[in-house]
Order: structure tokens, then C-alpha cells, then sequence
């Protein structure tokens, strides 16, 4: 762990009586790309800001490059560190200047500096707007300049505070395209904080959850996704079933969901106590009529049909029995989509069954 | 009514005549207004704005006397400089009671608290994140003034305007220090009082209008700074 970029050990960001950010320990490697979703307010600023040396933790240490970091070397060590807020932030001035400041800051020399700047306009596709006026550019253009001046300094590693949040879809895809492209070019690490699951996924590589200031859960992206540690995590990565039940067998493989009935358990068992939630992704469920024979090993839970919506690459099908409801994900392209009103199986391979312990807000 | 009119008559025939007398009152009144304003800004702003960028226990009483001193009566500023330079007083012995330069000194203990509060609130208005991304594009301390008040532009013009404006308007310290002693010390305000005593409300109308002529020039340069990017 020593050889880490960066990392956060028993960290504490206390304000007034409140403790905003507590991290016990967290790692970033020197090509690592993390990515840490959590909802407003749950403490990304903050967690950036401490990772960027701009706040100060109240208790702990963070290290970069094996050396903890003091007020006396912050400024040293800031320089290996590129920072990029959701909004631009640029100064007065043309595109030019606002690239070249973190050089000028630094004592570069000129022609090395125009060197840089202009290399970075260029790979960022914004050299016909060297000379433009950073506050007339449109939002797309200013935050590739944001980018392109949190990089000119080749940094170890890359902050961003939801850099795209504030762009339309198709201007945050083709920055965030010329970013993962400059990501894969170089051995940089990078550390994105966002609110959007999809954008923390696109961006590939480890995924943290944070909530309420505490990091709940962090790995490989592919591990936390198919498995959240717990009933807070699974809501924050977007899990639409969490449906609470109880354990029949000892062996823990079938849990009966409360209103619905018994479902086998293939996705594995965090430590639940006593109060049990299953997590069910709603694309993970397939719909098949009444009568149609279920896949070898699946559980059914039968249910009707009360609502179906569109989502993005499929329908949503809302299957309810008594007060439960189920949200099951049915694609555009395939599968079988019922009518309103009608009574449908709605069957569960058990490896899409993953349970964890209750949360404390509550179940549906 | 006519004695209004009069008076305007008067004034264009003093701007258009060059009356050597009515253009040396209105020089050094522009000259000890400009220097007490570019004294103040250039002692207002560096605090105005170490007042906004660094927290400590102490600040709102800081900033509480700062603004108690952007109310400061011109006639206590006076006073104070006054007994300052008085020839017995602590400072008498550079002589320079009844000087332009007294009324300069005057002048910028009146503008000073202004441009300072007005810096303040300029830079502490600002987004904090600019602070932060300065920082970490590795600022020093003066390079993040530096930067932060070119962002802060348009409210620090408006404060050099609220601090000339405080100044050349103001009629009270310039009497007590300056004397209005005609030829030396004598400005647009003084005179004008000096001519109302008099009953030469025609003369009084006419150095208001170069006045305010002066008032409206110096502004409109700053405000075409201002609006300059």
C-alpha cells in the first residue's frame, strides 16, 4: 500500500459539531481511475478537496507519493495534482492565459510554457481558441479548457468535481471521450467524484460509494455493481428490488421475500443479521407468461402487471402482488411485454440474487 | 430661476473664457482628489483584501471598524489631521497645515476606510472555488490576490469611484486643513461655500457646474476601465 499515489488514512473533516467526511482508509494507485458516486451533500467536495491538500483534515494523514502531506509541503506536493471543478472556473483573459497559469505559477519559463499550452490546446481540439476570451466560450469549449489547464503540468493525478454535470449529453460525451482518451495515453491516476452512476461507470475502472461523508463500499466497478455491501450502498448504486424477507435454511440459499414468496440466493450473502434484504437488478429479471415453463434453477414470483413506462434502452414493468411491487426491466429489442392488468411470472436466476442487511430507512 | 440660469451663463463663460483663477481651483481640486483616491487604493486594497482572504477570531471586529470607518464624518478627519500637523502637534514640524499636501493626507484618511471596505466586500463576494483552483494551480499568496482581484474588477472600479467621490465632494476637512487660502489651497467645494457666504450665487453655480463636470469626466473614464475586459 506504501507505493500508493495517494493515499487517505483515518481521515477526518470535522465542521462545527459535524464530522462531514470520515475515511478510514483509501487508496488510489498511480494509474488507478476511481470513480466515487454519492448523492449532494454526501461529502465529494470535500473528499476532493482533501485529496487535492485544500482542506486541511481535522485528524488523519493523506499521502502522496509516500509523503504525508503538511501546510509546509502542500504547495510542493499540489503541483503532481490537477484539479477540475463542475464549473469551469476560469479567470479573465484568453484561453491562452488561463492554460498557461499553473506554468506561470510555477516559474516555467516562457517558451516552454507556450510550448505546453499549445500542445494541450491541441490535444484538446481548442487551438483555434487560444486567443479567445475564456468567459465568451460556450460550456463545452470552456471545460476542455478547465481540462486542459489542470493538465498542462503533467500531474500524477487527476481530481474531478463533476466536470460534465454542467454540460447537455452531447457536449459532456465528447469531452468526456477526449478526457478517457488522454486517460488511456498516459500512466496518470484519476479520482472523479459525481452524483450519476452512468457517468461514475463510464469512466470505468474502481468505484466507491460514498454516503454521509463515510465510504460505504469501494472496488472494481463490476464487483460493486453486482454486489453492494450493503441495504444504503445497493440504493446509491441503483438497485431497484430491494425486497426484505427472511432465511428458511440454515445453508442460506433460499430466502422467502416477504409478500411474495420463496426466491433461491446464487449472488451471495453479505452479513445480514436479522433483518434480510434481497437486491434484485430489474434487468435481471426476465417476464414470461403464466403458463410458460421457467428456466432450470429460477424462482418465480407471480404478480400483475400495474404500470409499464419507457426507460432508456428498455420498458419498465412495474409487476405487483398485494402491497409489493417489483420493477422488472424489459428490453426494446426482445422479450415479451405483457398488458396492463395481466398476471405474469416474473423469474429470477438465482446468481441476480445478492442479500445484504436491512437499511435503516425502511423497505418497500 | 434666473439667477440659475445666470449662473450656468457664468460657468460656460469661465470654462470657455479659461479664467486662470477658476482652472487653478479646479486642477488642484482634481490633483488632491486623485492623489488621496491613488493613495487609498493603494493602501485600501492590499488590506481590503488580506481582510478577505484570511479567517481568524478577530475579523468581524476588523471588519466592523473598517466599515465604522467608511462613515467617518469628513469633519473628524479633519480634525484629527488637524491636530496632527498642527505646529505643535506630533507632525508640526513638516509644516504642512494649510497645504495641498494636508488636504491630500485629509482626503485619504477619508477615503482609505472606503476603498478597504469595498475591497473586502469585493473579494469576499467572490466565488470561493476560485480561491481553491488557484491554490491548486499552484499559486503563491500575491500571484492569488493578484488574480482574484482582476476577477473582482468591476466592484473594485466602484470602489475607487466611491472613494474619489467621497473626496472631491467633501467640503469639511478640506477648510479645516487646507485653509482655502486663495491661490494655494482653495478647491472647487471650499470656494463654492466661500462664494455662497458671499452672496455670489452666480459664481457658486458656476464652480458646482465645473464640479460636477469633473465629477462626471473622472468617472466616465473609470467606468469605461471598468467595462473594458
Amino acid at each position: 500500500m506504501s507505493d500508493s499515489l495517494l493515499r487517505m488514512h483515518q481521515v477526518q473533516v470535522v465542521r462545527g459539531r459535524r464530522t462531514v467526511l470520515a475515511v478510514t482508509d483509501l487508496a488510489v494507485d498511480a494509474d488507478e481511475r476511481v470513480a466515487i458516486v454519492g448523492p449532494n451533500g454526501s461529502g465529494k467536495t470535500t473528499l476532493l478537496l482533501t485529496m487535492a491538500l485544500l482542506l486541511q483534515p481535522s485528524a488523519g494523514t493523506v499521502q502522496v507519493g509516500g509523503e504525508i502531506a503538511t501546510r509546509a509541503n502542500a504547495r510542493a506536493l499540489r503541483r503532481r495534482i490537477g484539479l477540475v471543478f463542475q464549473d469551469p472556473m476560469l479567470f479573465r483573459g484568453s484561453v491562452r492565459d488561463n492554460v498557461g497559469m499553473a506554468p506561470r505559477f510555477n516559474g516555467i519559463a516562457r517558451d516552454e510554457r507556450e510550448r505546453r499550452v499549445t500542445g494541450w490546446l491541441e490535444d484538446f481540439g481548442i487551438a483555434g481558441l487560444a486567443d479567445r476570451r475564456a468567459d465568451r466560450l460556450s460550456g463545452g469549449g470552456a471545460q476542455r479548457v478547465a481540462l486542459s489547464r489542470a493538465l498542462v503540468m503533467d500531474p500524477s493525478l487527476l481530481l474531478l468535481d463533476e466536470p460534465f454535470a454542467a454540460l447537455d449529453p452531447a457536449t459532456r460525451a465528447s469531452v468526456a471521450a477526449d478526457l478517457v482518451t488522454w486517460l488511456g495515453a498516459t500512466s496518470g491516476a484519476a479520482v472523479l467524484v459525481t452524483h450519476d452512476l452512468g457517468e461514475a461507470l463510464a469512466f470505468g475502472g474502481t468505484l466507491g460509494v460514498l454516503s454521509g461523508g463515510a465510504i460505504l463500499q469501494h472496488g472494481p466497478a463490476g464487483e460493486v455493481m453486482a454486489r453492494p455491501s450493503s441495504f444504503e450502498a445497493a440504493r446509491l448504486l441503483g438497485v431497484e428490488n430491494l425486497l426484505p424477507g427472511r432465511f428458511v435454511r440454515d445453508d442460506r440459499s433460499v430466502i422467502v421475500l416477504d409478500g411474495w414468496g420463496e426466491v433461491r440466493v446464487g449472488g451471495g450473502v453479505a452479513d445480514v443479521g436479522e433483518a434480510p434484504v434481497a437486491l434484485i437488478r430489474a434487468g435481471a429479471i426476465r417476464l414470461l407468461p403464466i403458463d410458460r415453463p421457467m428456466p432450470e434453477g429460477w424462482s418465480g414470483l407471480e404478480g400483475h402487471v400495474s404500470e409499464i413506462g419507457p426507460m432508456p434502452a428498455s420498458n419498465r414493468v412495474v409487476v405487483r402482488r398485494g402491497d409489493r411491487t417489483l420493477v422488472v426491466a424489459v428490453p426494446w429489442s426482445r422479450g415479451w411485454l405483457p398488458a396492463i392488468g395481466e398476471t405474469v411470472i416474473a423469474a429470477v436466476p438465482p446468481e441476480a440474487v445478492h442479500v445484504v442487511p436491512g437499511g435503516s430507512g425502511g423497505v418497500a | 430661476m434666473s439667477e440659475i440660469v445666470q449662473g450656468i451663463g457664468e460657468a460656460w463663460q469661465l470654462l470657455i473664457s479659461g479664467d486662470p483663477e477658476v482652472w487653478s481651483i479646479a486642477w488642484l481640486s482634481l490633483r488632491v482628489s486623485l492623489s488621496a483616491t491613488l493613495i487609498a487604493l493603494l493602501i485600501g486594497v492590499p488590506i481590503g483584501t488580506v481582510i478577505a482572504l484570511h479567517e481568524h477570531p478577530g475579523k468581524t471586529a476588523v471588519v466592523g471598524a473598517v466599515h465604522a470607518g467608511m462613515a467617518l464624518p469628513p469633519v473628524v478627519a479633519g480634525l484629527v489631521v488637524s491636530i496632527l500637523l498642527w505646529r505643535s502637534g506630533p507632525l508640526g514640524q513638516w509644516g504642512l497645515l494649510y497645504t495641498p499636501s494636508a488636504m491630500v493626507i485629509a482626503q485619504a484618511v477619508i477615503a482609505t476606510p472606503i476603498v478597504t471596505g469595498l475591497t473586502y466586500a469585493a473579494v469576499s463576494g467572490l466565488d470561493p472555488r476560485y480561491r481553491l483552483q488557484l491554490a491548486a494551480l499552484g499559486a503563491s499568496g500575491p500571484a492569488t490576490a493578484w488574480a482574484l482581484l482582476r476577477e473582482a474588477h468591476v466592484a473594485l472600479i466602484a470602489a475607487v469611484v466611491a472613494g474619489f467621490g467621497a473626496v472631491i465632494s467633501e467640503v469639511g476637512a478640506a477648510m479645516m486643513v487646507g485653509g482655502n487660502i486663495k491661490g494655494q489651497t482653495r478647491v472647487l467645494t471650499t470656494a463654492t461655500v466661500l462664494e455662497v457666504n458671499r452672496g455670489h450665487f452666480a459664481t457658486a453655480i458656476a464652480l458646482s457646474t465645473i464640479l460636477l463636470i469633473l465629477v462626471y469626466a473622472v468617472t466616465l473614464g473609470l467606468t469605461i476601465v471598468q467595462r473594458r475586459r
